[in-house]
């Protein structure tokens, strides 16, 4: 009566007592790692806010933010490279941000963008130069530099375990300052219920989530690396719009990097290229576009070229300085730039 | 001549040569019960298991899935974020491993009373156990902050804890063999059953003289050779002539070395040892984290 079908197979395979202990250990892990570690932790991220301790601290960043600069972010011959025998990630870069602008990081991939946004927030430190936010070098005095910046990484790092409230929570035991009201108010408007558990969203839900947290903070100055990368385009003007408003109402100072220009071109006012670990452009958007004008290649005879790029339909075009208004898109000026520092490479090898 | 007729590593033979009937039989049973409980046969590891798996997570899953960027970019203090990480597992496993410390206490007893050596169980039960366990955590903290990645945080971590073992266990050897050892038993005349003190640990033999003078077995067997005694032949290891000689001249054998008071007089290195490596892995894996990229 024996049956060959592989149902039948399965049943009669039996695991063996390796096989028990193994799972029987790895359920024994997660119950420990999801039930009992991150429960209890959640749990003590509700402590009362209010103790006598909170207070001392919270006088103390009193003190220390009235004796911040006014401002945001100045940045001075910041050099970084990970390893010694490397070429340098960002070198002699040097730009400052006017309080309450939202400024465009924009690069090529490897640019530098990451590592110059991380160094603001303490994550990494300059081999050269500094960085300074509201005056204070992160790398020295870490606590007052986070306690004054919002940070959105390049991919939205929350715990997966954890519910989006539960993220809230930790937000508000973290910073005191935290809206916790307005984080939720903005998560319902792109439709986030609090209950939802974070592994369950996706990749532009859980950069809401990060955003919502960032913003919630109430920073006077905020840092997105590349925020808009794992979004949709409706998703992207979502976030966009939100942030503008927040930034705007809050008289915030925001730094948002992308390589794609036609995204921060909607809510940026100021521009910094990156291009080979250097800065190539530091303007206000509107002032780029006036100072530049794009021509035909062939037209460029006795005018000083920025550089040379492919035009939508392959025509080759060049950026050059105009004399009166300019004609260029935020685009072209971008290219134009990035071009010239792909001349200059090919040049120097 | 090796030792008692209740030195518990006789007791499973002990217990196998006792038939049911026999009045040995109950008590052999017994001691067998008694000798190897698994909980102490647990407890060499658990402090090291328990706080490894505690302590490598906090850092390391954090730097593994990402999370510690946003974590680090809303916690002011990194050190405030990291206690506060670290707390609640301290009061779930601390009490957790103190308990299984403190119960293994009386089974440890109970060996003793049978004449088990206590300085074999040390680091087995009690205190010694928690401060094991903190050392193991603060590794596991440390190596989980250095490397970043849970699991192969881990095997470093236990590579660590058991290097750390062997090195004390070393130290350890070092230092009993540099106690002045004490006579343990004595060899009664005509060749009877030498009974050792219990609870102690045989490091050699030495020979009393008739004027009660304790002198070593070289200095014993020149004496033997100075009367004519031939020297052994190569197979005889026991120098049987020797012995019979000396016995004979009123010479006693000594059975020395070291008693569990003495040897149990370890502890507080083991503690010092363990708490001081505890107590460096900590700061330091908080001083990595702070000046650690997530």
């Amino acid at each position: 009566m024996g049956t060959t079908d592989g149902w039948s197979d399965r049943r009669s395979a039996r695991p063996t007592r390796a096989d028990q202990a193994t799972r029987g250990a790895g359920l024994l892990y997660l119950l420990w790692d999801r039930l009992v570690r991150r429960w209890a932790a959640a749990l003590l991220h509700r402590w009362p806010v209010n103790t006598p301790w909170r207070a001392s601290k919270r006088a103390q960043s009193v003190r220390e933010e009235s004796v911040l600069d006014t401002v945001p972010l100045r940045i001075e011959g910041f050099g970084r490279r990970y390893k010694r025998n490397r070429p340098w990630a960002v070198r002699n870069a040097s730009f400052t941000l006017p309080k309450g602008s939202i400024t465009a990081l924009v690069g090529p991939n490897g640019a530098g963008k990451s590592t110059l946004i991380r160094s603001c927030i303490g994550f990494e430190r300059p081999d050269e130069g500094r960085v300074l936010v509201f005056g204070v070098d992160p790398s020295r005095a870490p606590a007052t530099v986070v306690r004054n910046v919002g940070y959105v990484p390049q991919t939205a790092s929350l715990y997966r375990g954890l519910s989006i409230a539960d993220h809230l929570t930790i937000a508000a035991a973290a910073r005191q300052a935290f809206d916790r009201s307005s984080a939720i108010a903005q998560l319902a408007a792109v439709g986030l219920a609090p209950t939802r558990m974070v592994g369950e969203l996706s990749g532009g839900e859980q950069a809401q989530v990060a955003l919502a947290l960032a913003l919630g903070t109430r920073s006077q100055l905020l840092l997105l690396d590349e925020p808009l990368a794992s979004l949709d385009p409706l998703a992207r003007r979502d976030f966009l719009a939100r942030l503008v408003v927040d930034v705007r109402a809050g008289g915030a100072t925001a730094v948002l990097s992308s390589h794609i220009v036609g995204d921060v071109e909607q809510v940026c006012d100021h521009l910094v290229v990156l291009g080979d670990g250097q800065v190539i452009l530091d303007s206000p958007i509107e002032r780029a576009k006036a100072e530049y004008s794009t021509i035909r290649a062939s037209e460029t005879a006795g005018q000083d070229a920025v550089g040379f790029f492919s035009g939508p339909h392959g025509e080759q075009l060049a950026l050059i300085r105009s004399a009166q208004s300019g004609s260029a898109t935020l685009e072209e000026v971008v290219l134009g730039h990035l071009a010239s520092v792909r001349r200059s490479r090919a040049e120097a090898a | 001549m090796t030792g008692s007729s209740r030195d518990p590593r006789d007791a499973k033979s002990a217990s196998a040569r006792c038939g049911s009937g026999d009045p040995c039989f109950m008590p052999a049973k017994a001691f067998s019960m008694v000798k190897d409980p698994s909980l102490l046969a647990a407890m060499p590891l658990l402090p090291f298991v328990v706080g490894l798996l505690g302590g490598v997570p906090l850092v390391a899953r954090e730097l593994e899935a990402r999370t510690a960027q946003t974590a680090w970019s809303l916690f002011p203090s990194r050190a405030s974020w990291l206690a506060r990480q670290l707390a609640p597992v301290a009061l779930v496993l601390g009490p957790g491993v103190a308990l299984a410390a403190f119960a293994a206490g009386p089974v440890a007893a109970d060996r003793a009373a049978w004449g088990w050596s206590a300085s074999l169980d040390l680091g087995l039960h009690g205190p010694l156990v928690l401060i094991r366990a903190f050392a193991a955590f603060g590794i596991g903290l440390f190596t989980g902050a250095v490397v970043g990645r849970a699991l192969p945080a881990f095997l470093l971590g236990a590579a660590l804890c058991f290097s750390l073992l062997t090195a004390t266990g070393l130290v350890r050897d070092a230092w009993r063999a540099g106690l002045a050892p004490v006579v343990i038993g004595e060899a009664p005349p005509a060749g009877g059953e030498v009974v050792v003190a219990p609870r102690s640990i045989t490091t050699g033999y030495e020979w009393r003289a008739p004027d009660g003078k304790r002198i070593s077995f070289q200095e014993a067997r020149r004496i033997a050779t100075a009367a004519g005694v031939p020297l052994p032949r190569a197979n005889d290891s026991q120098d049987v002539a020797a012995a019979v000689w000396l016995d004979a001249h009123g010479y006693r054998l000594l059975i020395v070395g070291i008693t569990d008071e003495m040897a149990l007089g370890w502890a507080s290195y083991d503690a010092a040892i363990f708490g001081a490596v505890g107590l460096i892995s900590l700061p330091t894996a908080f001083w990595l984290v702070r000046r650690r990229r997530p």
